[in-house]
This record gives C-alpha cells, sequence and structure tokens, in this order.
C-alpha cells in the first residue's frame, strides 16, 4: 500500500463569496458550510475564524477534523461515514496543512450523568495554555453549531460527527486540481530484514453515546482487537465520536495526525521496521473481558512477528487495565514494550499516578497530567459561551470562561493529556 | 477507604470488579463482583435472579470478613 500524501498549507482563512483555495489563503462561503452541514438536529451554524498568535479561548469543542479529500477516486476520505465502503490507504490523498476544522456547540444534556454525555472543555491559543494544544498553531475554522430540541443524544452525536467530517471535506475539495506543495509517500514495504520490527497498539475508547470511536463508519462499542495499516488513519477510517473527558480525548485530527505514527514512519527502514497497527478498545466492564482483550493483542503481536510495541491510551480510567494486561502478554513472550500514557497522580504529581499497573511495564513515557492545577489568564476573545458546564454528574455547574481562571486540574483542559503526544508537556523522573 | 480503614484496625471485605486492582491498591480482602458500572448487582436480569446475585456477593463478603487470612486474597 502506497499513500502520496499531498499537502497545501493553508496560513490565512477568510470569509468570502465562494469556496475556494488562493495559494496559502482559503476562502470560504459560509453559505456553502451552512448547506453541507444541514441536518434537522442543528438549527444553526456561525462560522469562526481563529488563527495563530490571537489570544483566544474556544470551548465545548466536540471534534476536531482536518480537511483531507482523495482527488482521484479509489476510495474516498472518511470511508463508511462520507466515502464509500472501499479501501483507502493506498493512492492520493490531499491535504489543507495547518488547517484545523473545530466542531464547537452547546450539545443539550439531556440529564445528569457521570459518563454519556457531551462533555464541555476549552483550549486556549495564546498564554501559557497555547502549550497544550495543536490547535494555537494551526488556523482554525471553527463551527459554532445550534441545535435544535427534541433529538436523543445519539441523534446529537451523529450530527456534530458528520458535521466537522462534511465541512472538512468541502474545504478540501478546493485542492482537487491544484499542485500541491509537498507530496510525502507512505509505505510499509521493508528493505531490510535486520531491523527489529515495531508494532503500534493504539487503544481507542467507544463505550457509549459521547465516548466513542467510529472504524470505518461502524461504532466500536464491542470492538475485539484488530489490525490497521496507518495510511488507513490518515484517510480517516478512524473517527472520534465526541469523547468525554478534555483532558484525555483524541480527536479526529489526532487519529489522522497521530505524531507516534509520524514517528515510526520517520524512522521506518532506518532504526526500525514499522509493523502496523493493532487497534483495540478500554473500558471493558468486566476484568475476564480486559484479560481476552490483552492476550489478543498479544497473540496479534506475536502472529505479527513484532519485536516490540508501542502502546497509547485511548481516554482515561480503567483503559489502563487492557493496557497493562497486554504489557503483561507481551513481554512473557518475549516482545519489548514502551507505553505513553497521562499522569493521574494528584495535584502534585506524586501520588500513584496510573490506576493499575504490571511488573513488566518498565518503560513509560509520560504525556502530562490531567491532576497538575493551573492558571491561565483571561484571552482577548472567546470563542463559544460565556460559561461552559462542569461537572456534568451532579447535572452541569457553571464555569465562567471569559476571565481568568484557577483550575484545581484539568479536566476541561482540551488534549492537555491525550496520551499519543502532541503536546509539549510531561514529566521527567531522573 | 478500605486501605484507611484497615490501618486503624477495622477489616473491609472490598467488593471489586477489577479484583487485581483492588490488591495493587492494597486491599486484603477482595470479593470479586459483577462489572465495573455495577459491582453488586446484575441489572440485566430479572428481579428474583438480581436479588440472588447481590444476597450471594454480600454473603461471600460477609464471609470474608470473618475468614483470617495470612496474605491478600480474592474471595
Amino acid at each position: 500500500m502506497r499513500l502520496e500524501l499531498g499537502s497545501f498549507p493553508v496560513e490565512e482563512v477568510v470569509l468570502g463569496e465562494a469556496t475556494r483555495l488562493e495559494g496559502r489563503r482559503l476562502s470560504v462561503a459560509a453559505a456553502d458550510v451552512e448547506a453541507t452541514v444541514a441536518n434537522p438536529a442543528i438549527t444553526g451554524v456561525d462560522v469562526q475564524l481563529v488563527h495563530p498568535g490571537e489570544s483566544t479561548r474556544i470551548n465545548q469543542i466536540s471534534d476536531v477534523v482536518e480537511p483531507r479529500i482523495k482527488p482521484h477516486g479509489g476510495g474516498d476520505v472518511f470511508p463508511g461515514l462520507l466515502g464509500p465502503l472501499e479501501p483507502v490507504g493506498s493512492g492520493r490523498t490531499n491535504r489543507l496543512a495547518g488547517l484545523a476544522v473545530i466542531v464547537s456547540g452547546e450539545v443539550p444534556w439531556l440529564g445528569a450523568s457521570g459518563l454519556f454525555v457531551p462533555r464541555d472543555n476549552f483550549i486556549d491559543t495564546g498564554g501559557p495554555g497555547a502549550e497544550f494544544t495543536p490547535h494555537s498553531q494551526t488556523v482554525n475554522l471553527v463551527l459554532r453549531l445550534s441545535f435544535a430540541e427534541g433529538f436523543g443524544h445519539e441523534d446529537y452525536q451523529q450530527a456534530v460527527v458528520l458535521a466537522g467530517l462534511r465541512a472538512a471535506r468541502l474545504l478540501a475539495a478546493t485542492t482537487v486540481d491544484v499542485t500541491p506543495k509537498e507530496v510525502i509517500v507512505r509505505e510499509l514495504r521493508s528493505t531490510s530484514a535486520e531491523l527489529p520490527r515495531v508494532l503500534y497498539a493504539y487503544q481507542v475508547q467507544s463505550q457509549g453515546v459521547f465516548m466513542r470511536t467510529y472504524l470505518n463508519g461502524r461504532l466500536l462499542d464491542d470492538l475485539f482487537p484488530t489490525l490497521l495499516h496507518p495510511n488507513e488513519l490518515a484517510d480517516g477510517v478512524l473517527v472520534a465520536g465526541g469523547l468525554g473527558g478534555g483532558s484525555v480525548k483524541l480527536t479526529t485530527w489526532l487519529h489522522q495526525n497521530n505524531p507516534l505514527v509520524d514517528g515510526l514512519y520517520a524512522r521506518h527502514n532506518v532504526d526500525w521496521h514499522f509493523a502496523g497497527i493493532i487497534l483495540h478498545r478500554g473500558h471493558y466492564y468486566q476484568y475476564e473481558d480486559k484479560q481476552r482483550v490483552a492476550l489478543q493483542v498479544a497473540r496479534l503481536a506475536q502472529l505479527m512477528r513484532a519485536d516490540g510495541v508501542v502502546f497509547t491510551l485511548g481516554g482515561g480510567g480503567n483503559n489502563i487495565t487492557e493496557v497493562m494486561l497486554a504489557i503483561q502478554a507481551c513481554e512473557r513472550q518475549g516482545i519489548k514494550t514502551v507505553l505513553l500514557a497521562w499522569e493521574h497522580g494528584g495535584p502534585q504529581g506524586a501520588d500513584y499516578p496510573l490506576p493499575f499497573a504490571v511488573p513488566e511495564a518498565t518503560a513509560i513515557v509520560s504525556t502530562g497530567s490531567m491532576d497538575a492545577p493551573i492558571d491561565l489568564p483571561a484571552m482577548g476573545r472567546v470563542v463559544g459561551t460565556p460559561t461552559i458546564r462542569v461537572r456534568p454528574e451532579v447535572g452541569g455547574v457553571p464555569l465562567a470562561v471569559g476571565a481568568a481562571l484557577e483550575l484545581d486540574n484539568r479536566y476541561e483542559l482540551f488534549g492537555d493529556a491525550n496520551a499519543v503526544g502532541w503536546q509539549r508537556t510531561g514529566c521527567r523522573e531522573w | 477507604m478500605t486501605v484507611e480503614m484497615e490501618r486503624r484496625g477495622l477489616p473491609v471485605a472490598m467488593i471489586s470488579a477489577l479484583p487485581p486492582v483492588a490488591l495493587e491498591l492494597g486491599a486484603n480482602r477482595v470479593v470479586r463482583g459483577v462489572k465495573i458500572p455495577h459491582p453488586c448487582c446484575e441489572p440485566t436480569a430479572d428481579a428474583e435472579r438480581d436479588r440472588a446475585i447481590r444476597r450471594e456477593i454480600v454473603e461471600r463478603a460477609l464471609k470474608a470478613l470473618a475468614t483470617p487470612i495470612s496474605v491478600p486474597t480474592i474471595f
């Protein structure tokens, strides 16, 4: 599978009469966006633009998508949700590099719940908060959605997912007959039998509404570990379904731009052979199911003749159990492992940082804390609502985001401790 | 809570859907529960069966409390 990934860098986005790409400037007609996201559950869309260097707080984010398209047939991006169910991961894919479609809006809460609610969150594009998100460095087209009453959470989840994907594809369509500034080629062909074979065990969360991931349009609530080609991620086979928990959330943008996949490709055929991806979900409710997942991950790694496996966490909480058991099962088969994980070690970071561990897990990379208190100054502008809803388990407590924030933890700080490691934070022990 | 209570001399039976996690965190008498969202019941079962499940778990926890142990044990 050989994928040509053509980049069209975007440095500025403006609202205009037509949707078209003019060099590094993207002009977007708001009417085109409104038409493409039309959905019975959505009553309106307000398009807001946020550029790098601005002092802006964007809140109530349900997903982020990078605009991509496959311009010459052979399937299309987001198969099963937008594109047909045809194989992807080869041929040509165009991307509007540096542009992010951010889906935002106050999804109605239909009763109190600890888990299955659309969680409110925010990012800062300026000040110290800018360190915690890739989107302080992207040009952001924010779709601020309004919602119709009378729908269920499943309807709202589908509406926000499709809005982001459709708007992203609309924008990427401006590249179809244009020559990309840069093309990189991605294939897993091996040029050396001597190099160690490294697999990526990619955990996603999919438990119920607003805590989900799609694969080729199918919800992964019953996922048993399976194999993916990394090029499939580039073409959007994995789509975030609005994952609860701002701090550890994996967006569709991160699935498309997973830095661990980029890193494994960067030194493929140099230091190792990137052997593929094991996709699995955590948060199974019974210990035996966690053991089954772990055994299957290790079996797939063995069948793929892995010498090493790199693990990341999807979401936060008891999903560490599946990963730790899988690490144990791999190590007992002689397959080395590394884990990238958030920290949940209390305000000082001094408590036991992971809810579960095995003695075999000896190589762990911190991707940041979700617990460390943080002070964030007021931003010059708020895109979203002046007050977000936190603590959904008690029905919601308002948090005003227009002023400076003194936060006891980072649960609402979107992406701060995501385990694929995009953010520029971490912790080193020495 | 389990660790702190035992530190003060109260024996504790901890009902958990993830017994190895409970052991990892320092519980000594761990009682295997049903599932993470509902460790002490089975909402998909009919009322009579659910009641039997609840009773069995509580009785197992009481038995665990009354059982002398020398190492952390799953009941």
